[in-house]
């Protein structure tokens, strides 16, 4: 064994993951060889290091959140959830923007219609004790923040609010709106950001958001169709895991584009051909 | 089998059959994996990141995560490497959060390097080489950070380290060799000592 073979065998030798024989093969090179005995004692001391490490520990708030989250969500879930196996879907509810190239003016015109909804929606979580269900300690006072805001906002100023610039102001309204039980024209406007958002994660939000819908034909084709044309790996993810449970014929045929995509990303690959051996 | 152990206490059902459980709806059960798991988690994201803050919100997320996806939850395979896979999403979208947010804090943290020995002796000092280790891993470039924290921090078998990352195993030996070369390296740098040379007045104070 020469000096190259033991150096890339060391860490494992240091830590016994060789097989007897090569552990046997670099001990022999170590006898007769100080380069790699020397280069042996460093890693030592840095896998000393390792061991000595103080173990990062959590926040307490951590538990106490996780618990209160977990809670809730016990509650709001009594029973198992099972997806519709059965292809119950029709096309008569087809939101009118996917099929219109000009979908900018008809994403605005429900995003309009669903502004009030959602002022109504936040308005009258405001002060409940809903905030259990956030357990997200870093967006907890940004959403508290906003809630407020939002139910003291006229319609108009609630409007702006969802075409904010700012990406990060819009993850906020998705994430109210998740916690939620909407309205199809709410549901409408979730499906509008995972359409047409310029943000990969306020996509991937809004994608996140409408799990609670994956029972409907609806959202379910709207998704499928969304994920065609979607380019950032994050939310094909997300998306595929979504579509994993249905049994939708869109979702399948748009899951086997990406199988057979080769310019896909690779985890999207698998991600999609593991979605349809379950479908 | 899920039947068999239904009468057993959670703390003595094994990951796997806890989250099959967690997928059937039986939420609580989650609370179990929350208590193994945090911890070993929170270490991943504080490693990588070093954001403690970001780090206590990002275990949130995980397990917000696994319950919101629990239906694929695959019938083989192990619960840890799913969720360090869920992890790994969880952090791509803090990072990208992040650098959103405060767009040039990417580049003080480079910035950083410089002035990092100052830092370094104050931890050495403090006798704090768990400060220095971490300080020498944020030098890492962040896919060779990952693999050494995963394979050699959390201790996780190659094979899993090789299917989180989605890499050969091969590709997993190899990078965990340079990864463990370069964190050698900064190590060392960063506490003043050239490899095998003396240690410096600043490592003389060291009371540990
Ligand atoms: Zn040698």
């Amino acid at each position: 064994m020469n000096c190259d073979e033991t150096i890339l065998l060391l860490a494992d030798y240091e830590s016994g993951r060789l097989s007897a024989a090569d552990m046997r093969r670099v001990r022999e090179h170590l006898d007769r060889c100080p380069a790699c005995a020397q280069e042996l004692q460093l890693q030592r001391q840095l896998d000393l290091a390792i061991k000595r490490e103080r173990r990062p520990e959590p926040g307490a708030h951590v538990h106490t959140a996780f618990h209160a989250w977990l809670e809730a969500e016990a509650r709001a879930m009594p029973a198992p959830r099972h997806v519709a196996a059965a292809p119950e879907r029709t096309n008569i509810i087809r939101v009118s923007f996917w099929n219109h190239p000009a979908t900018i003016s008809g994403f605005v015109a429900v995003a309009a219609c669903a502004v009030f909804a959602l002022g109504l929606v936040v308005g009258s979580r405001t002060g409940s004790s809903s905030g259990a269900q956030f357990a997200n300690q870093q967006n907890a006072a940004e959403i508290a923040a906003l809630r407020e805001q939002v139910a003291s906002m006229s319609q108009a100023v609630t409007w702006q609010t969802l075409q904010q610039p700012n990406a990060g102001d819009r993850i906020q309204a998705v994430r109210v709106m998740a916690s939620a039980d909407l309205n199809p024209v709410d549901v409408n406007q979730l499906l509008g950001l995972v359409a047409f958002d310029s943000n990969s994660q306020v996509r991937e939000s809004a994608v996140q958001a409408l799990y609670r819908y994956a029972d409907r034909p609806t959202v379910r084709t709207a998704v499928a169709r969304a994920l065609v044309r979607e380019s950032a790996p994050v939310v094909q993810l997300a998306m595929i895991d979504f579509l994993a449970n249905t049994r939708d014929p869109e979702a399948t045929a748009a899951l086997e584009t990406l199988v057979h995509n080769q310019n896909q990303n690779p985890l999207v690959r698998e991600a999609a051909t593991y979605a349809l051996t379950r479908m | 089998m899920v039947e068999a152990l239904t009468s057993a206490p959670p703390e003595a059902i094994d990951d796997h059959t806890l989250m099959l459980r967690v997928r059937e709806g039986d939420i609580p059960m989650l609370g179990e994996l929350f208590q193994r798991h945090a911890r070993p988690l929170y270490g991943f994201f504080v490693r990588l990141t070093g954001d403690r803050a970001g780090s206590d919100d990002m275990v949130q997320q995980v397990f917000h995560r696994i319950l919101r996806y629990r239906h694929t939850y695959r019938d083989v395979g192990s619960f840890t490497g799913w969720m360090y896979i869920i992890a790994r999403r969880v952090l791509a979208d803090f990072q990208r959060h992040r650098a959103q947010h405060q767009p040039p804090a990417e580049e003080p943290a480079l910035e950083q390097l410089a002035d990092e020995r100052t830092h370094a002796a104050d931890a050495a000092e403090a006798g704090d080489q768990t400060a220095l280790l971490h300080r020498a891993l944020a030098t890492l470039p962040e896919d060779v950070r990952e693999v050494i924290v995963l394979a050699r921090f959390q201790e996780l078998p190659y094979e899993e380290v090789a299917r989180i990352l989605d890499i050969s195993l091969s590709a997993v030996k190899t990078r965990i060799h340079r990864a463990m070369k370069d964190l050698r390296a900064a190590y060392f740098r960063i506490q003043e000592i050239p490899p095998m040379g003396l240690p410096t007045a600043t490592r003389e104070k060291e009371s540990a």
